[in-house]
Order: C-alpha cells, then structure tokens, then sequence
C-alpha cells in the first residue's frame, strides 16, 4: 500500500514507543498535524508559543529519562525553538525536533516562512537531518531516536520539507541505521577501575564531585552504594542535586558559586576528587587556576572530549557513570577517613545556611528562602520541582532538600528564563505520582506566560509559584554588589497583577505577602486537584548567600547572614 | 603550534559544516581543508590544517569524534605522515625573463601547463612548506594568479 511522508512519521514515532508530541502548528506542517487526527495514541499537546514546545519536551524528557518529541513549523516556528533545543544540549537531554520545511523547488530561494533550520540548528544539536527523500524517514527517524537517547544524551533535529511529507512512496523502505563513526559508550577498563581504587585508597581526604550525568545514567542508587560503602563524602553540582537525599549523612549539597560552604570547602580541602558526570562548568570551578590546585582528580564521563577539558583529569575514565559505580562498588571497602568526615561536619555546623523561619524574620517582608523550605517540608523532599533561572533557582537548589533523582527540573547549562511554566507542562503530562511545583520570579514567569492558557487547557494540577520582588533578582545582585548598586533595566515597576492574569485564563490564584497566610496558602495549593498560582511577595532586597564572586575562589566566598 | 588533523567521515551533506563549525564558533582559523574520496567508497578522507593553542586542539579533536559521521580523527604527527599539496600558479613574463621563470619552476620539479607570450602556468607539487618557499621565490615576478588544494596526508 502506498504511504504519505507524514503516515512513515507516525508510523516511525509509534515504533518508538511515542505516545505524545509538543507542537505547535504552521504551514509547513499542516500535512503532518492532519495526520496526527488519524492516530489518536499519539496526544498533540497544543502550546501557544514553538519555544514552549520545546521546553515541555525538555521537561517530560527530565522526569521520564526518554526523548520526548517537539513538532513545529518552518521559519519562525524554527527559530522559535532553538532557544529550547539549546537549553536541552546544554544539559544534555534527549529530544527529538520535527519541523517542518518548505517544499524542495524553492528551498534556498528565501520562499515564505523559509529560514535555513539545519544550519541555524547545527551548533545546538548533537546531529540533524534534512529529509530529501521519502523513503529515508524510517530511517533518519530510528535513528535520530537513538542518537538523542544514547551516549551523552542531546537533542537532534529533523527538518522535513512540506512535499516530502505529502507524496507517496511504493518504494522499498530505507531502515538500515548503521553509523559507521557513532560509538555512544566505551567500556570501561577494569585496569582503569584497579588503578581509581588505587588512587582512592591512599587519599586522605577524597571526594565525590557528581553531576547531572549521575541523574541521567539512573545511577543514584549506585553512587549512594559507593558512598555509603566507603563513607566518601557527596557534593553535587546544581544539575546532580536529587542523586543523593539533601539530609543524607554523606551529603555536602551543592557546589559552585551559590553552592552550599561545606561543599565548597571540600572542594578547597580534598586531596582527590572522584568526578561522576560533570564537567566542571564555570559555576562551579570559578578562578580555574586554584581550582582543584592541590587535588588529583579522576573523570568519570561517558563522553571523551569532557574529560581533561577544563582541569587535566591524572586519571580519565570514559564510559557510563553507572557502569563505573558498579564496577567500584565490587571492590569497594569502608576507608579510614574519619578526622576528614569530622573536619566537613564541624565546617557544616560552623557555616549553616542562613535559617530564615526565626524570630527575624517578622521583621522583615517575606523571605523566599523561608517559603521554599516551607514547600520543602510540607512535601517531605518529594516533589517534582522545576525553576527558572535567577536568585529563586539559586534559593530552590540550597532551601529545598531533594529526595530522588529527576526531581529538580532546571536549566543549568544555558540558564535559559521561560523554561519554568512550560517543563512543569511536560513534567506534569509524565503523571508523575507526587506534586508538580513550578517556581519562578516576576521575571522569568512573564517570558513564557501565554502557555497558562496549555496549562487551563488539559487543567494539570501544576502549583505555579511566582516569587515576586519586582525586579530583575540576579542581575541587580550583581549590579548590587559588583556595579555600584546602578540598577540598570533590572526594576520592573509595572509588574502586572499577576493574580488577575493567572484569573484571565480561568485559573485559580492567589497573592500572599505575609508570613502568617502563608502555611495554609501552600496546604490549599498542594492539595489542588487542578492548576493554582501562588504569586508571593517577597522582599525585592533579598540576595542569595552564600556567594563565591566570578573567578574568585573560597577564600573571597561572601556569607550574608542578616536574618 | 601548526596542526595536521586527519578525518576520516561519511560522505553525507553537513559533515564538514560540522566539523569546520568546531574550529570556527572557536575563533579558530583554518589553514587549508583538503577533502576526497577515501579507500571506501561513500568514506571521505579530510585533511584540516589549522594554528592554535596544543590543549584547545586537543579538545577539539575530541569534539570531532563526537560528530555522528565522523569515523575516525589522527593528530598527525609530521614525522609519521606522508603529506603532499598541489599549487597552480601564473606568472607574468617577458623574453627576458622567461628563461629565467622556466629554470625556477624546473629546478622545484614544477610542470608548465601552459605557456603564452606573456604568462606561464605551472604546477607544483609538495609540502606546504616547500609551497611556501615557492610562493616567495615567485614573489619577485608578477604572480597573476595562484590556488592551493591544501595539504592532503596519510601515515606512513
């Protein structure tokens, strides 16, 4: 029987076990969203802008670990989508993009809605088709599948011109997907296994640095196996917290510039580090230079050209972090380190975080640390919280204590604010069992606001937060601390009623300012079977402590504590 | 440091804007791209000769590998490699130099193409540092016109 181009897409989207796509529609895929209506297993989730499309994909793809699927049109819809296909690359995430292109004979001729997708993509996926020939969709689809979802995980985009989806073929299919060049996982050497043991064994003050590669390899129980075993302290940077329990005896917490201070001077302190899955990103090492300038490092990743990038690794494993845990956790025995753990508690009980639920508190407007905590607590560590970028990020990675793996969704790689409503979509639409809390600022919310409406539209029980402080946070941070305090553009004076717009698309909200509404507030949101926003308004002065200034090091960490 | 990398990689559209891509997005130039046919039928064999920092290189040379239809990446190094580079050139001339001219391009084992009154075309063929060193020979006389394919290497 003689197929379209879109019934070899559907037909390729269902072998993958797809059950639902986020698009958005256009001209250049009318064909293709036609299509969709002949096969009711696969769900359309309908957004309002290509952007979210994008970041709902990225947010399912978090919660569930598998690519999810982005459609939308040429052009505009294209380019629309490159800031989330961007996002996703960053972190590492598997997503597959259809979008539609205009018809071969004009292609190049800057026809209307034409932009050249493959090459605007190129640098943002991890690879990308132009489909020229019906009979190649089986394949490049098959493929593109296995290419997002293996080795370091990544989006891959597949461009597909308008004439390619509506002609026929009787044609013998093309399914053969060998890649010569594309080897996703080497296996790790025992030798190399003997060796890091080796190393681990004769440090006296070793440390596990995990990252979100830990997440992604679903190898949290693993790596909570290894630390326990030989009592190796734990810290994390922003995209690995949820690998191991925020209140576990092992754990440090966060590293980096916002990082937690054990953490932190761990990282100053340890003689070796033992690298799972992270790539010592700038956040995280600031000045490079002294940076690790005392420590051996060993570099556990999957993908070579990570290892020895930033800091030359003494020790580089390529491979899977969960097939080295495992592989470690055979040989694994208790080490004898008990001054170097005692020494990380002392620092932990001499540099708390800032606690803001005391008395102080009163006196001042509402703290965004106290509220995140109070979510924290009321959810026991459980939810699936996701953020945007700013100072509230930055407050929900040290005052909300994860539980479990996947259960922090952020963009950390390309900080990318917008992304908080639409991946709570995504994430919500994975039905998770546990609570949906999307938090972000004034800022952010308004970047991607329109997808209330997606939200209204398949009533998902997402508990939006909107921390509002009526500015621009992070950025006057800097401008505060490292600018003279000249706040330019970063004061957003005419906030809407954000109370009014959530009501606007028919969605329940409400707007707290105190500490004494707040409790009850959040119990009613937590136990709403439907979409509510919370907007809270909290103190615009309020900075995120402790901080280590960019390109400074521990020594200059600036601690706040005016609670 | 002057850097020799040889790719090995599926004859498919966006190979080489990806691979150029890695040098360019980094500020890096490229010295000479030098591209064909390979062994294999479908595989080409692609010589990039570029400058840069050793570690950042390095790095890159890593990322090349993680290009989908990259097959396979060498560092070449000078003394393990065979690597030969074609030139055209066109001089201008005149009686009195043409001798002169001719003797250059013999005593470089060049081969005159063609020849008018008044221009030679010839080809030479070598390292591209011998080419360097033929380029500032023929500096002294009017060069009309000159292109080079680019280096194109191989292990001994």
């Amino acid at each position: 029987m003689k197929k379209t181009g879109t019934q070899l897409i559907l037909d390729a989207l269902k072998a993958e076990g797809v059950k639902r796509v986020f698009g958005y529609p256009g001209g250049c895929v009318i064909p293709l969203f036609d299509e969709f209506l002949n096969h009711k297993e696969i769900e359309v989730v309908r957004v309002r802008h290509e952007q979210a499309a994008a970041h709902a994909a990225d947010g399912y793809a978090r919660v569930s670990g598998k690519a999810a699927v982005v459609v939308a049109t040429s052009g505009p819809g294209a380019t629309n989508v490159i800031t989330g296909i961007a996002t996703a690359a960053l972190d590492s995430i598997p997503m597959v993009i259809i979008t539609g292109q205009v018809r071969q004979s004009v292609i190049g001729t800057n026809a209307f809605q034409e932009v050249n997708t493959i090459g605007i993509s190129r640098p943002v996926t991890k690879h990308n088709y132009l489909v020229r020939k019906i009979e190649n969709i089986p394949r490049i689809i098959k493929e593109a599948f296995f290419i997002a979802q293996s080795g370091r995980p990544g989006p891959v985009l597949i461009d597909i011109p308008v004439d390619v989806q509506t002609s026929f073929t009787s044609e013998v299919l093309d399914t053969e997907t060998i890649r010569h060049g594309y080897k996703p996982v080497s296996k790790i050497r025992e030798k190399d296994i003997k060796q890091a043991w080796a190393m681990i064994r004769h440090a006296t003050r070793p440390l596990i640095y995990a990252g979100g590669g830990v997440v992604l390899a679903n190898s949290s129980k693993e790596l909570i196996q290894f630390a326990e075993t030989t009592g190796i302290p734990v810290a994390t940077t922003l995209l690995g917290l949820g690998c191991i329990p925020g209140d576990h005896p092992l754990s440090l917490g966060m590293l980096g510039m916002h990082g937690h201070y054990v953490a932190n001077t761990a990282m100053a302190r340890t003689d070796l580090v033992i690298t799972l899955g992270a790539r010592f990103d700038d956040r995280v090492t600031g000045k490079v230079e002294t940076f690790l300038a005392q420590s051996k490092i060993i570099h556990v990743d999957i993908d070579p050209s990570v290892i020895s990038k930033v800091k030359d690794a003494h020790l580089g494993i390529v491979g899977s972090v969960r097939d080295a845990l495992n592989k470690f956790n055979k040989i694994a025995k208790r080490l004898d380190i008990a001054p170097w753990q005692q020494e990380l508690e002392l620092t932990q009980q001499e540099h708390p975080l800032v606690d803001y639920s005391g008395k102080k508190m009163a006196e001042n407007a509402l703290r965004p640390e106290y509220i995140i905590k109070l979510f924290s607590e009321k959810t026991k560590g459980d939810a699936v919280v996701v953020t945007d970028v700013g100072q509230h990020q930055m407050f929900v990675a040290l005052y909300y204590q994860f539980r479990n793996p996947r259960s922090l969704l952020t963009s950390g790689g390309l900080g990318t604010m917008g992304f908080c409503l639409p991946a709570a979509i995504g994430a919500s639409f994975h039905r998770p069992r546990k609570p949906v809390i999307a938090f972000s600022g004034d800022g952010g919310f308004q970047m991607n606001v329109q997808e209330l409406a997606t939200v209204k539209r398949y009533n998902l029980p997402i508990v939006i937060v909107v921390l509002n402080n009526s500015n621009l946070g992070m950025v006057k941070q800097w401008q505060d601390f490292f600018w003279k305090k000249r706040n330019s553009s970063t004061i957003f004076e005419n906030n809407p009623d954000f109370v009014k717009v959530a009501e606007a698309y028919g969605i329940e909200a409400y707007r707290c300012g105190n500490k004494e509404e707040l409790p009850d507030l959040v119990d009613k949101a937590l136990k709403s079977k439907k979409p509510i926003l919370l907007e809270f308004v909290i103190d615009p002065d309020a900075y995120v402590y402790p901080m280590i200034p960019p390109n400074e090091d521990i020594r200059n960490i600036i601690e706040g504590g005016d609670a | 440091m002057r850097h020799v990398i040889s790719i090995v990689v599926e004859d498919q559209s966006g190979a080489l804007a990806r691979i150029v891509e890695l040098f360019t997005s980094r500020g890096y130039n490229l010295e000479s791209i030098c591209s064909g046919e390979a062994e294999e039928a479908g595989i080409h064999r692609l010589t990039l000769v570029t400058e840069g920092d050793d570690r950042k290189i390095k790095h890159i040379i890593r990322l090349l590998n993680n290009i989908v239809y990259v097959i396979e990446v060498t560092h070449l190094d000078p003394t393990e490699s065979i690597s030969q580079e074609l030139m055209l050139m066109k001089i201008k001339i005149n009686p009195k130099i043409r001798g002169q001219v001719l003797q250059l391009i013999e005593a470089y084992g060049g081969i005159v193409i063609e020849m008018n009154p008044d221009t030679v075309s010839f080809r030479v063929l070598g390292r591209a540092s011998k080419l360097d060193g033929v380029t500032q020979t023929f500096r002294e006389f009017k060069i009309i016109e000159m292109a080079r394919t680019g280096e194109a290497a191989i292990h001994k």
